[in-house]
């Protein structure tokens, strides 16, 4: 018998009982009709593992399988589905036969004879009652509790209140704490059942014990398993259940007789699933063949090595593409559906709903999306914690809801869903939300904030309170929660992973928990920065654009605000943190720190960064590169600096920090202002529009303007690298192949080709060799080529023109060179992802749905209408709120796309209107402005708009109105804003 | 793989120095010595942190054990050598001292485990006693043992193992 063997059963018997405690959850609420359906599949998976069981000589499994065949055979026997008792006893077998499946080594001398009785008695119940349903059923309380032997302590399974501890004491001994302490520590949080100590075969009356001291315990507390190893506060080297070798010699506290000498455990010890991968076959297949053509690369090299001939670009580039997909295609192998985590929810919350006495409906979307497997193994902790928190504290009990007009029932949905390069997962319940009042009544009394602080605080910051350490604004503390423990551990757990936390609730309604996750954590493309002569990395995923400010302005747009430096970016206050000042504030900060100038004048460059859903401009003395980073993590004893989220090495074999910015706002302690604080001129805002473009020059010398909203970074490259395969423009960075679509072409854009247009239009600011690629926001593979990027500007509603009969523009900006384009990139993508417009509106095409447009600036009416037409929508427009509702009145709308900000009757206004108007209560209504942030979402959800876009990128609008159109109002109301309606 | 028949601490010893002091770490903990090479700094780590190191794809964190051990900040400024300890010791990280000397095969009887006694004018760290295991007299010196595994965990405290006044510090025996 051999370790791979045994770890392949474990796999198998895993993914087995996980399908049997699936299907008995869904035998539960079977009708006699289909009950054949649940049970023959169950009996499959039994029958395979006691067949495994048996072949490897796990008798006690093999045994435990076969009373459990019996069980069911009985069950289908009387063609009526089981009652909840039954359930539960076979429910806990499954669990009994996991735990073994777990710990092989100890499952032969496992007493599993409490479970074979109340099998057993099920059995015989079935047979005496014939074909009726309702059995009499032996409950755990009525068989009598034989004591655990110490044997059992691994095997027992792990359920809140009581499990196995396995501590290495000596590891403790190493890390400076002592047994005694260990033991205290222990019995501070709970209490201690049974207890052994094991050692290394030694004789005592030599030496004392040497190498590891193994303390076996089972524990009782009010805690569950891993909050209690959290409290418990012991270095990760002490969980002795995850080491392999283990001593050989045991004795008994309290000594009974010397324990037998057990062998080596390696062999039979149930393999880790959380260790290993299953892949499919056709991706290790991929990987064999891109081995093959690494190797062909590697000897083609070779080649030009020998002959001591320089390396052509384009064998440079193969190798580049190779290791690139070699890259991608091992990444694969770690990504995991993220539905395997999500299977074990259904069974705890029906197991937490019948122990809080509540009807409890989780529903499961995006089981299918894909996450790293290492996320995946970390998340499983926050995700139990959350959703334990929902069932206990976020739903009310039957009759409450009933009193308050509910459905008896409560909802809880997990959801998952890509976002970017980002995985989001939702935790929603429609209970009774988290009391503002009551979390803001609790941090005053605790002293966490003043109450001048939390008068300043926006509802995510309030909100946010709960995630402190020991913050529960729980009236009780209960078995499942409330003792303010878990929300902390959630937050520490997803530092590490570079995810982030975000909670939206409404009294009465309900609560959504938002996880914001990195698909993968093993390679990530990053920008880096150099700060103090130090190289730094920031995670694109982090970043947002970076800002250069002109020395002339910098102290006309850098500014104190209530002790925290503020710049002026694009109308708006963004805080600004200077990284030396977080690491030691007793550096010179503010103006004074900022590197002089060649003039004598301080410049500014910072990267506007993402926390959360905020964001903070991170001052940078150096932009250096863009580069794929392989992410290590910090050491174990320095995670405590949150600023860092792990360190790389570089291609010169230099280490650079990964820098952090949901911990570099929470060390730095940014103040984050309120939406209506950061609008610097609010009055100005409300009656001039204004559109962030980034101004170019094409390859043909003309300027052109591309919307901020649809880039979502820009590169610089050398024109040689360009490639050009059947027609097409391509060109590699990090790794990835990018499609190009030049902008203004005439010509070779590598420039291999002279190009009248590119030889003679002049020298862009990069050299002569050098172009750009603006990456799209919505297409990461796709990039538009332009000669020479000349920075941004802010064109007001004033400046917009607008231009009807120019293909693949939006508009026209007035600038000094007169009428400048605004390019549109959304007709590009389309065009080279091959999407047939409107493929997804065959309905529509014969009863168009019908739109309704509401915005006081021409150039806006004209661009978002032509968008919506380009879809196939009949749009109707109109110029303010007023005449919209006159509009709505005399004719159907299946959709209302408004403005804020307009004269007479502005978008709040009208969407109040709206939600008064009975027949249009829920009509789909979509707020598109130029404002963006949490503040104006809370506002435009709670005047009634169902989601918020931010002016204008068509592919994200579109995207939206479809959502909108497609659902129902409730749907849309949980998917943009987060709450049940 | 730890050998469970060799206890913590074998005769042998890797002798280093650090502000010409002698000290020396069990050999069971020691993975490599390597001439010191780049360190990235780490801001905002405790001081006895100098930073990472890169070491063949691998990263560790490197420790200067002066102030812990002599009281003072390391008095050379070229670069030193590192000992690279092995799981063992704790999690991947070196110390960067002076010089290594030798391996130095020491009796156990010429271990002397009680605490070292009398006052300096410039005396070690205050964690000095955790870290110390024992005084070994040489022929020509009298060499410091210590505990890399305290060591990592003294300099990663908050104020990296440093003494607040290292002028007034004592160090007593201990009664046996």
């Amino acid at each position: 018998m051999t370790a791979l063997k045994t770890s392949e059963f474990v796999l198998e018997a895993k993914e087995h009982l996980s399908e049997v405690c699936d299907q008995l959850l869904r035998l539960e609420k079977s009708t006699p009709g289909n009950i054949a359906d649940r049970i023959e599949p169950m009996l499959r998976a039994i029958h395979s593992v006691k067949g495994g069981a048996g072949f490897f000589g796990f008798r006690t499994i093999e045994a435990l399988c076969h009373k459990m065949e019996a069980a069911l055979e009985r069950t289908l026997a009387t063609g009526n589905p089981p009652d909840d008792q039954m359930v539960d006893i076979l429910l806990t077998a499954t669990d009994r036969v996991a735990a073994l499946v777990d710990d092989l080594e100890g499952s032969n001398t496992a007493d599993v004879g409490e479970i074979l009785k109340r099998l057993d008695a099920l059995s015989a119940s079935l047979d005496a009652r014939g074909s009726s349903a309702v059995v009499d059923v032996p409950r755990e309380s009525d068989v009598p509790l034989d004591p655990m032997p110490l044997d059992a302590i691994a095997e027992a399974p792990v359920d809140t209140g009581r499990f196995p501890l396995v501590i290495d004491l000596t590891a403790c001994q190493l890390r400076g704490i002592p047994p005694l302490e260990v033991v205290e520590r222990v019995l501070r949080l709970g209490q201690v059942e049974i207890g052994e100590l094991q050692w290394p075969q030694v004789d005592l009356l030599d030496s004392p014990p040497i190498g590891p001291v193994i303390w076996r315990a089972m524990v009782v507390s009010s805690l569950e398993a891993s909050q209690f190893h959290v409290q418990l506060n012991l270095p990760p080297e002490a969980d002795a259940s995850r080491v392999g070798a283990e001593p050989r010699v045991a004795v008994s506290i309290p000594p009974k007789s010397p324990a037998p000498t057990t062998a080596p455990r390696e062999e039979t010890r149930g393999a880790d699933a959380s260790q290993s991968i299953r892949i499919p076959v056709e991706l290790a297949d991929r990987l064999v063949n891109l081995a093959g053509e690494l190797v062909l690369v590697r000897n083609q090299s070779r080649r030009f090595a020998e002959a001591n001939a320089p390396l052509p670009a384009s064998v440079v580039q193969r190798f580049d593409a190779v290791t690139s997909d070699f890259q991608a295609t091992v990444l694969q192998t770690r990504m995991q559906p993220v539905g395997n985590l999500f299977q074990r929810f259904p069974r705890m919350v029906r197991d937490l709903g019948r122990q809080l006495g509540k009807q409890i409906e989780l529903e499961i979307r995006g089981a299918e999306v894909e996450l790293d497997k290492a996320i995946v193994v970390a998340i499983s902790d926050p995700l139990t914690h959350l959703l334990r928190n929902a069932c206990d504290h976020g739903l009310e009990r039957p009759e409450i809801r009933a009193a308050q007009g509910k459905s008896p029932e409560g909802k809880i949905e997990l959801s998952a869903r890509h976002a970017g390069d980002q995985i989001h997962i939702l935790i929603s319940d429609n209970g009774r939300g988290i009391d503002r009042e009551a979390v803001a009544a609790k941090a005053l009394r605790q002293g966490l904030r003043t109450a001048e602080e939390l008068a300043r605080m926006d509802d995510r910051e309030l909100l946010g309170l709960i995630l402190l350490p020991g913050f529960s604004t729980a009236a009780e503390v209960t078995e499942v929660s409330g003792r303010g423990v878990g929300m902390d551990v959630v937050r520490t757990n997803l530092a590490p992973l570079g995810g982030t936390i975000e909670i939206e609730s409404v009294k009465g309604r309900g609560t959504t928990i938002t996880l914001r996750l990195p698909l993968t954590l093993a390679i990530i493309p990053s920008l880096l920065v150099e700060v103090g002569g130090q190289r730094f990395a920031i995670p694109q995923r982090d970043l947002e654009e970076l800002v250069g400010i002109d020395p002339r302005e910098t102290r006309a747009r850098i500014e104190w605000t209530r002790g925290q430096e503020m710049v002026r970016l694009r109308g708006r206050l963004l805080p600004l943190v200077r990284l030396p000042n977080v690491v030691d504030p007793n550096m010179p900060s503010g103006l004074d720190a900022a590197p002089p100038s060649a003039h004598g004048e301080s410049s500014a460059l910072f990267a506007v960064v993402k926390s959360g859903g905020r964001r903070f401009g991170l001052v940078v003395d150096r932009v250096l590169a863009s580069e794929e980073i392989v992410v290590k993590p910090m050491h174990g004893r320095l995670r405590g600096l949150a600023m860092y989220s792990g360190a790389t090495i570089l291609g010169d074999g230099s280490v650079a920090l990964i820098l952090s910015a949901e911990g570099i706002a929470t060390v730095a302690q940014v103040r984050f202002t309120t939406d209506a604080e950061t609008v610097v001129d609010s009055a100005k805002a409300q009656t001039e529009e204004a559109l962030d473009v980034l101004l170019v020059r094409q390859l043909d010398g003309q300027l052109s303007c591309v919307p901020v909203k649809m880039i979502r970074r820009i590169v610089m490259l050398d024109r040689e690298r360009l490639e050009c395969i059947a027609s097409k423009w391509y060109v590699v960075v990090d790794g990835k192949p990018l499609n190009l679509f030049p902008l203004g072409q005439s010509g070779d854009p590598s420039g291999r080709v002279p190009s009248a247009e590119v030889s003679t239009a002049g020298v862009s600011s990069a050299g002569r060799d050098k172009c750009f690629v603006l990456v799209a926001r919505d297409a990461e593979h796709m990039g538009c080529l332009v000669k020479e990027v000349l920075g941004t500007r802010s064109i007001q509603a004033t400046e917009l023109q607008s231009l009807p009969h120019q293909a693949r523009v939006l508009g026209g900006a007035v600038l000094l060179e007169g009428i400048t384009p605004i390019v549109d990139l959304s007709p590009w993508i389309r065009d080279a992802n091959s999407e047939p417009r409107n493929s997804t509106m065959t309905a529509n095409d014969i009863h168009p749905k019908r739109v309704l447009l509401v915005d006081d600036t021409k150039f806006f009416r004209d661009v978002v209408g032509k968008c919506l037409r380009d879809e196939g929508y009949e749009v109707t427009t109109a110029e303010q709120g007023a005449e919209a509702l006159d509009l709505l009145r005399a004719a159907t709308f299946d959709l209302v796309v408004s403005d804020l900000e307009m004269p007479v009757l502005d978008g709040l206004g009208l969407a109040t209107a709206v939600r008064h108007m009975e027949p249009l209560r829920h009509l789909p209504l979509l707020a598109l402005t130029t404002l963006s942030g949490t503040e104006i979402r809370d506002r435009a959800r709670r005047h009634g708009f169902d989601a918020l876009e931010v002016k204008f990128d068509p592919s994200s609008f579109v995207s939206a109105v479809r959502t909108l159109l497609a659902r129902e109002r409730s749907a849309a109301v949980v998917e943009e804003f987060g709450y049940v309606g | 793989m730890w050998d469970e028949s060799q206890t913590l601490e074998s005769s042998s010893y890797c002798g280093f120095v650090a502000n010409e002091r002698p000290f020396a770490v069990s050999v069971l903990f020691v993975k490599e010595v390597h001439a010191s090479t780049a360190i990235t700094p780490i801001p905002g780590a405790p001081r006895a942190v100098l930073g990472y190191v890169n070491l063949r794809g691998n990263l560790y964190l490197v420790l200067t054990p002066h102030d812990l051990l002599t009281g003072e900040p390391r008095w050379a400024s070229n670069p030193g050598t590192l000992i690279v300890f092995n799981p063992r010791a704790g999690e991947s990280f070196a110390l960067e001292v002076d010089r290594v000397t030798d391996i130095l095969d020491i009796p156990t009887d010429l271990i002397d485990r009680t605490k070292w006694e009398g006052t300096r004018s410039v005396g070690p760290g205050r964690n000095f006693e955790q870290v110390v295991t024992g005084h070994a007299k040489l022929e020509k010196e009298l060499v410091t043992l210590v505990n890399p595994v305290e060591i990592l965990r003294v300099c990663l405290e908050e104020n990296g193992g440093r003494a607040n006044n290292v002028q007034d510090i004592r160090i007593h025996p201990k009664p046996r």
